[in-house]
C-alpha cells in the first residue's frame, strides 16, 4: 500500500491553494484584499528569536496565518552545518512557538534537519516540550503532476506537503552556485525527493549549467503549494561558496516575514547585495503569478528590535 | 570407463576446493582492506589530547560514494564529479560554544582533491601554509593534501575559535602526512 501511495500520481492544477487551504488561504486573501495588513515586515536586531516574533507580530500575528486547530507543515532550510548556510535555530524555534501559541493542532516537519540542529540554541531547553511534539518527516514521497508548469511537469514530493492545512516556509538568504540566490522559492526544493532536485540541477547540460531550466523548475515547483507564511532568515548569510559553504559571511541581522514568496525573496536578495531582476528564478516566479517583485507596490515596515 | 568416470568425478573436487579457498581468501582480504581503509579515515581525526577541551558531539558521520548526498545535500555534486571516495564529518562541542565542524573528504586521487579545493577556495580567504595548498577564511580553514580535502569550520573568527580550528587542521595535516 505504501509503495502504491508513494508512486501514485496526483495531478495538481497549480491554483496555489493546497488541500488544506480552506483553513489558511482564504483568511489571508481576505486580509490582503481588505488592505488591512502589511505585505512585508522586517525586524532588525541581534536577538534572532525576538526578531522573528516581532516580524510576524507586525504582520498581525501568527493567528492571521495559522487558524486554531490547524496542522502546520514546516519547511525549514537547515540541512547544512556551516554558519550562514542554514536557518538559525532561534528563528525556526520562534516559528514553532508562535504556531503553537496560535493554536496549531500539530506541526509536521517536512524535511528533517541534521542531528543536533535544535541543540545549537540554548533556547531548545526552554522549549523542549514544543520540540518534542514536532512530527518528524515521514520520508514518504508521492509523485505529483503540475499542470501549469513550464518545465517541471512532474515531481516527487513529500506527501504531507499537500496534506497539511497550512504551509510555513522558513528559509535563509544566501548565495547559491546554481541560481545565484537561495531563499523562500528555492527552499521548496526541500520538499522534493533528491532525484527531482537532481533533475532540476542537471537540466540539459551538466550540474548547474542550465540556469534557465533550474530557475524555471524552481518557479514550477512553487505552483504546488503557496505558503501561508514565509519567514526568511537574513541575519547571517554566506555570500560565496553557497549553498553549502563555508564562505564569506555578511550579517544584515534581519528577519523578513510575508505571505508572498516572490516579494520576500526580492527584498532578501537585496540584503545580501544582489538584484532580484538579475535572478532568473525570481523573475520566472513572478511571471507565472507567484507574487510581486516590484517592492514599490508593497507595504513594507521595518522595525528595530 | 568406470575408473575414468571415477577419476573425472573426483578430479574437480580438489580444484573446486582450491578455487573456493582462493576466492574466500581474496574476499576476506578485500573486506579487511576495506575495513582498514575505513579505519584509516577515522584515524585522521584528532586525538582527545589535541582537542583543547572540545569533545565530539556524537559519533562521526561516515559516508561513501553517492551517500554523500545524505551528508551535504546538493553540495555533493562537485565532489562526485571530481571523483569522491568517502568522507567523515565530526562536530566538536564545548560548553557555551557553538560547534566546530571537521570534514575530511577522501577523493579518488590527489588531482581530484585539488580540483575540489579549486572550487571551494575560489575568491575567498587568504593563502595559508597548510597541506599542499590551504585557504584561511577567518572562521574556517580549507586545505588539500594527498587525496584528501579537509575543512575545519568554527562558528566565528574569535581568537578562541581560531586557536581551535588551527589546532584541528594541523592535527589532521600531520596524520595525512604520516599516512603517505
Amino acid at each position: 500500500m505504501d509503495t502504491y501511495l508513494t508512486r501514485r500520481l496526483f495531478i495538481y492544477d497549480g491554483t496555489l491553494l493546497g488541500f488544506g487551504s480552506l483553513l489558511g488561504g482564504p483568511l489571508l486573501t481576505i486580509a490582503v484584499e481588505a488592505g488591512e495588513a502589511l505585505d512585508l515586515a522586517v525586524a532588525t536586531g541581534k536577538d534572532y528569536f525576538r526578531s522573528t516574533l516581532a516580524a510576524v507580530d507586525q504582520l498581525g500575528g501568527m493567528g492571521r496565518f495559522v487558524p486554531k486547530g490547524a496542522r502546520v507543515g514546516l519547511l525549514i532550510n537547515d540541512p547544512f552545518r556551516h554558519p550562514g548556510t542554514h536557518v538559525s535555530p532561534e528563528v525556526a524555534l520562534a516559528v514553532v512557538k508562535m504556531c503553537y501559541d496560535a493554536g496549531a493542532k500539530g506541526i509536521q516537519v517536512l524535511k528533517d534537519g541534521p542531528r543536533g540542529y535544535w541543540q545549537r540554541t540554548p533556547l531548545a531547553r526552554r522549549y523542549a516540550d514544543e520540540l518534542k511534539s514536532l512530527t518528524p518527516c515521514s520520508s514518504r514521497y508521492v509523485q505529483v503532476g503540475i499542470r501549469r508548469a513550464v518545465s517541471l511537469r512532474q515531481a516527487e514530493i513529500i506527501r504531507e506537503l499537500m496534506e497539511v492545512d497550512v504551509l510555513v516556509n522558513v528559509s535563509i538568504s544566501k548565495d547559491h552556485a546554481g541560481c545565484n540566490f537561495s531563499g523562500i522559492l528555492k527552499n521548496m526544493m526541500g520538499a522534493a525527493m533528491y532525484s527531482t532536485c537532481r533533475y532540476f540541477h542537471y537540466g540539459k547540460g551538466g550540474w548547474n549549467e542550465d540556469v534557465e531550466f533550474l530557475s524555471q523548475c524552481i518557479a514550477d515547483i512553487n505552483l504546488l503549494r503557496k505558503p501561508a507564511l514565509c519567514i526568511c532568515d537574513s541575519t547571517e548569510c554566506v555570500v560565496t561558496n553557497g549553498p553549502f559553504g563555508p564562505g564569506k559571511i555578511v550579517k544584515p541581522q534581519k528577519v523578513v516575514a510575508g505571505a508572498d514568496p516572490v516579494a520576500v525573496d526580492t527584498f532578501c536578495a537585496g540584503l545580501i547585495g544582489l538584484v532580484a531582476d538579475q535572478i532568473d528564478m525570481i523573475g520566472k516566479s513572478a511571471e507565472i503569478g507567484l507574487g510581486e517583485m516590484n517592492l514599490r507596490k508593497l507595504r513594507i515596515k521595518e522595525i528595530n528590535v | 570407463m568406470c575408473e575414468g568416470r571415477s577419476k573425472s568425478s573426483l578430479s574437480p573436487g580438489p580444484l573446486v576446493s582450491f578455487l573456493a579457498t582462493v576466492l574466500l581468501l581474496t574476499l576476506t582480504g578485500a573486506l579487511l582492506a576495506a575495513e582498514d581503509r575505513k579505519g584509516n579515515l577515522l584515524a585522521l581525526l584528532p586525538h582527545d589530547s589535541e582537542l583543547g577541551g572540545w569533545q565530539p558531539e556524537a559519533p562521526p558521520d561516515q559516508v561513501e560514494g553517492e551517500d554523500l548526498f545524505s551528508l551535504i545535500n546538493g553540495g555533493a555534486e562537485i565532489f562526485l564529479k571530481a571523483g569522491f571516495s568517502r568522507a567523515v564529518s565530526q562536530a566538536y562541542i564545548q560548553a557555551g560554544q557553538q560547534p566546530i565542524q571537521l570534514e575530511i573528504y577522501e577523493m579518488v586521487s590527489p588531482e581530484a582533491a585539488r580540483a575540489v579545493f579549486g572550487q571551494k577556495a575560489k575568491g575567498d580567504g587568504q593563502a595559508v601554509t597548510l597541506g599542499v595548498r590551504g585557504v584561511d577564511g577567518g572562521y574556517y580553514l580549507i586545505f588539500w593534501q594527498d587525496r584528501f580535502l579537509v575543512t575545519v569550520t568554527g562558528p566565528d573568527a574569535s581568537p578562541d575559535t581560531r586557536v581551535a580550528i588551527i589546532a584541528f587542521a594541523r592535527a589532521v595535516e600531520i596524520r595525512i602526512a604520516r599516512g603517505q
